[in-house]
């Protein structure tokens, strides 16, 4: 079973230890590799819970592209970007007014606008995967949402 | 008398006489080679003139009235009954030649010459060579002579509308202007016709031979694309085609993800039952197929040479941008030092390095170093796993297996189809993942951090947590020169449509690495490079072609990945030779996609252009794959040079009569190659992001 947890964890043992290295390239020395701090930080993940008021699938000029859920929250409303894919097919998740979500992701600013960058989405008993824990938006059936990505000696 | 007297008497009687004989025959002359009676300006005739009853024989003199404008003699002065030259004056008019007796010049005799203009005439003094190739130019020029007017040579040519163009289209009578060929093959006149005296002309033909012919491709070709299908999903096929035959046959792989709950469709071993290839003179056409299981595909083409030709396809099914290879050594299985870069959008994989093969075999892979990155999450410098690492020989048409094993994902299983010796297209086919790419053969190449120590020029696409929020996609393109440790030179040009694209960000003083397999890392420290911070580059044989691998101008260069936690991609870099130029017929790609404010799409565009240093122009089909297949639009654009990065370049490029141009950045490889992204991002999620290439016609 592939692991990204046990992957992440790999690649910051390996960026530690890389780092560590001396900077000459010749033919022997391990390569050095930079470590970027990552656009959407797991570290700074939040739960919001509230009633979706409205989907969107057709953003306006200057929202950012793809399906957004505007949900009711305690604190007000807010614009969750949850991307196409989710909301693709026939498949799709179906997302009705007034439906209690629990939203968990990051809050960043887009174009002046403050959007809540959606990870997953539970609703009742259903949890939907709707980024990696990288942010990448995952492809319904991928390995992300189907949670088979190993991280070091998986086989499948 | 005497004797005194006697000699005088005789002298004057002598004297008498000979007086007396005098007077009774006069000094006279007549002109007996007279002149015609009328000259052409500057003509030249010979006249006579003889003196009679001259003992002194002093001869003729010459004169000619109106006295400095009436001509000239050569000489002027002549014995009698000897020729002189007479050349009549420049200009038109009526003149007088006189002979005179030199002894008496009294004595005279004229005749009248009248002297006429030359007729204007024109000859093409610089003519156009016998052919030319579409699109391309020649200097030519034409003289006008006895045109007093100097009112010069207007240029036109039939078929009119159809013939090429002048620039000008007027000249000054010696003057060049330069033929620029039409884009359609066939003969043209080129006529050049005084424009004091429309009546006279001169023409020339020329044939206008086409850069390519339907017929010039005969053969195997191995093709492969890889782009979205109307879903947005990923979408790769790979496969080869018998092209020149009196039917299209072939086989080929494909995958097509729709959205759930259907699942990835993957078409392995699928017979390709018929298809129709055109090709227009300007080596633009249309490659379509009908495979057994899968979907028929309809490809935009533009032919680079007979043994290349870049591909897009061009219909609603999908767009995807790849090319079509004839394979040269289609036998051949990947053998010895191989580099390698694959790329499943699908699942946020990327998966690549270098490999040793023993051949085919079910323990192929001998010795191996590569490189991933699962979403974000990467893994650097491990081995693929054996024993499942079974590499089987081609079939007919060239499609041999090969099974990788990712320690980091497991096995999988992968066609290639062959094109040259040392050049494979790869395609996953057993669902675990969806990969693509290419392998190359590494030959008989050493590697160290040396083999960057010159210029490159690399591009690079993927996506990334930040393109699934924007426009969907990332580029990047650049240069870099090594110095054996660090990139002492380099700039590049990064748009993830998130509004900040990097335009010439430094590269210089990032680390990197190459290992004797060949085996590299680029280590960039991201700030100019919106992010895009490590770089894996495997090293190809240094007579490889990456872009073009039939093509024995190689270089070498790599297969490269991005290896980051915001971004996956794949790209390759090849030699930079600075200084090249940028002239002639080309063709022409892109990928990618462009958002809008209201319409977005991912997109593919296939074309040809003739570049004349600052400015190209051509026309191109351009799949807007969900809004419209557009065949034909125009493509304009100009060039500026980076002066202060030789090898980079900005471009503004209109395409189909858009109001607005995009801004590319292109990095020229050479003359033959260049390497382009597309720049335009707004903070407002708004831009264009791609990546293309630009191969000179051959």
């Amino acid at each position: 079973m592939r692991n990204i947890a046990g992957g992440l964890c790999l690649l910051a043992t390996l960026a530690i230890s890389l780092l560590a290295a001396p900077l000459d390239a010749d033919e022997t020395a391990a390569p050095k590799r930079t470590v970027i701090a990552p656009n959407y930080d797991v570290s700074k993940e939040i739960s919001l819970e509230g009633r979706i008021e409205t989907l969107v699938t057709q953003p306006a000029p200057g929202m950012m592209r793809g399906a957004h859920l505007i949900v009711s929250t305690a604190q007000g409303t807010v614009d969750a970007h949850i991307g196409n894919y989710v909301v693709a097919g026939s498949n799709a998740a179906r997302f009705a007014s007034g439906q209690a979500v629990k939203l968990v992701g990051m809050m960043i600013e887009f174009n002046h606008q403050s959007v809540f960058i959606v990870r997953t989405i539970q609703m009742e008993n259903d949890t939907i995967t709707v980024r990696n824990k990288n942010g990448f938006l995952v492809f319904p059936g991928s390995w992300a949402t189907r949670g088979d990505a190993s991280s070091t000696g998986g086989v499948r | 008398m005497n004797c005194k007297t006697l000699l005088l008497s005789i002298a004057v009687g002598m004297a008498i006489l000979i007086a007396g004989c005098g007077g009774g025959t006069p000094i006279s002359i007549a002109i007996t080679t007279p002149p015609p009676a009328s000259l052409n300006v500057n003509q030249t005739v010979s006249i006579v003139a003889t003196v009679a009853n001259d003992p002194s024989e002093s001869g003729v003199t010459w004169t000619c009235t109106p006295a400095g404008s009436c001509g000239s003699f050569n000489p002027a002065q002549t014995a009698s009954g000897s020729m002189t030259a007479y050349t009549a004056p420049g200009a038109p008019g009526t003149v007088t030649l006189i002979a005179a007796s030199t002894k008496n010049p009294t004595k005279t005799q004229s005749a009248s010459v009248t002297i006429n203009s030359l007729p204007l005439s024109i000859t093409i003094t610089a003519p156009p060579p016998m052919s030319l190739e579409v699109n391309l130019t020649a200097s030519i020029a034409a003289t006008v002579a006895n045109d007093p007017s100097n009112a010069g040579v207007d240029w036109s040519c039939t078929p009119t509308g159809t013939c090429g163009t002048f620039t000008p289209a007027h000249t000054a009578s010696g003057a060049t202007t330069v033929y620029m060929a039409p884009r359609t093959s066939g003969p043209v006149t080129i006529t050049a016709t005084s424009t004091a005296e429309p009546a006279q002309f001169k023409q020339a033909s020329v044939t206008i031979n086409p850069v390519a012919t339907v017929g010039d491709l005969t053969g195997t070709y191995t093709f492969f694309v890889n782009g979205f299908n109307s879903f947005e999903f990923p979408y790769s096929v790979a496969g080869s085609v018998v092209l020149g035959g009196a039917q299209i046959t072939g086989e080929q792989d494909e995958f097509s993800c729709p959205p759930p709950p259907a699942v990835c469709s993957v078409f392995p071993l699928d017979p390709i039952a018929k298809g129709s290839i055109s090709v227009g003179s300007d080596g633009r056409g249309t490659l379509s197929l009908t495979p057994t299981s899968a979907p028929p595909e309809t490809f935009s083409i533009t032919v680079v040479n007979n043994k290349h030709i870049l591909i897009t396809q061009f219909d609603t099914n999908a767009t995807a941008s790849g090319s079509l290879d004839l394979q040269t050594a289609p036998t051949s299985v990947p053998s010895g030092g191989n580099a390698f870069a694959l790329s499943d959008p699908y699942d946020e994989y990327v998966l690549g390095g270098v490999l040793t093969s023993s051949g085919a075999s079910v323990t192929a892979i001998t010795a191996s170093e590569a490189d991933d990155d699962i979403g974000g999450a990467a893994h650097f410098g491990f081995a693929l796993t054996c024993p499942v690492c079974t590499i089987t020989a081609p079939d007919a048409a060239g499609r041999g297996t090969i099974t990788l094993t990712d320690p980091n994902v497991g096995s999988m299983e992968l066609a290639y189809y062959v094109v040259g010796s040392e050049a494979f297209r790869l395609i996953e086919f057993d669902k675990a993942a969806f990969l693509s790419g290419s392998m190359y053969g590494q030959g008989s190449g050493t590697f160290s951090p040396s083999t960057l120590a010159k210029p490159f020029a690399f591009a690079q696409s993927g996506i990334g947590s930040s393109t699934g929020t924007g426009i969907g996609v990332w580029a990047a393109a650049g240069q870099f020169t090594g110095n054996g440790t660090t990139l002492s030179a380099g700039v590049a040009d990064v748009n993830q449509g998130d509004g900040m694209p990097v335009k010439a960000g430094a590269l210089s003083t990032s680390p990197y690495s190459v290992k004797a397999n060949g085996y590299g890392a680029i280590t960039l420290s991201g700030a100019n490079t919106d992010g895009l911070a490590n770089f894996g580059i495997y090293l190809v044989d240094p007579a490889m072609n990456v872009a073009d691998p039939n093509n024995p101008s190689g270089g070498g260069g790599g297969v490269m990945l991005d290896l980051d936690v915001d971004t996956i991609g794949v790209g390759f870099a090849v030699p930079q030779t600075l200084g090249a130029s940028f002239s002639g017929n080309y063709a022409l790609q892109q990928q990618g996609a462009f958002v809008t404010s209201t319409a977005a799409a991912f997109y593919g565009l296939v074309g040809q252009i003739f570049a004349s240093t600052t400015t190209f122009t051509g026309l191109a089909d351009y799949n807007e794959l969900t809004i419209a297949q557009n065949a034909g639009v125009t493509i304009t654009g100009n060039n500026t040079l980076d002066m202060a990065n030789p090898g980079r370049a900005t471009s503004q490029v209109t395409i189909n009569n858009a109001a607005t141009p995009n801004n590319i950045t292109a990095y020229q490889a050479s003359g033959a190659l260049l390497l382009d992204v597309d720049v335009d991002s707004t903070g407002a999620g708004l831009g264009n992001v791609a990546l293309g290439v630009i191969e000179q016609q051959q």
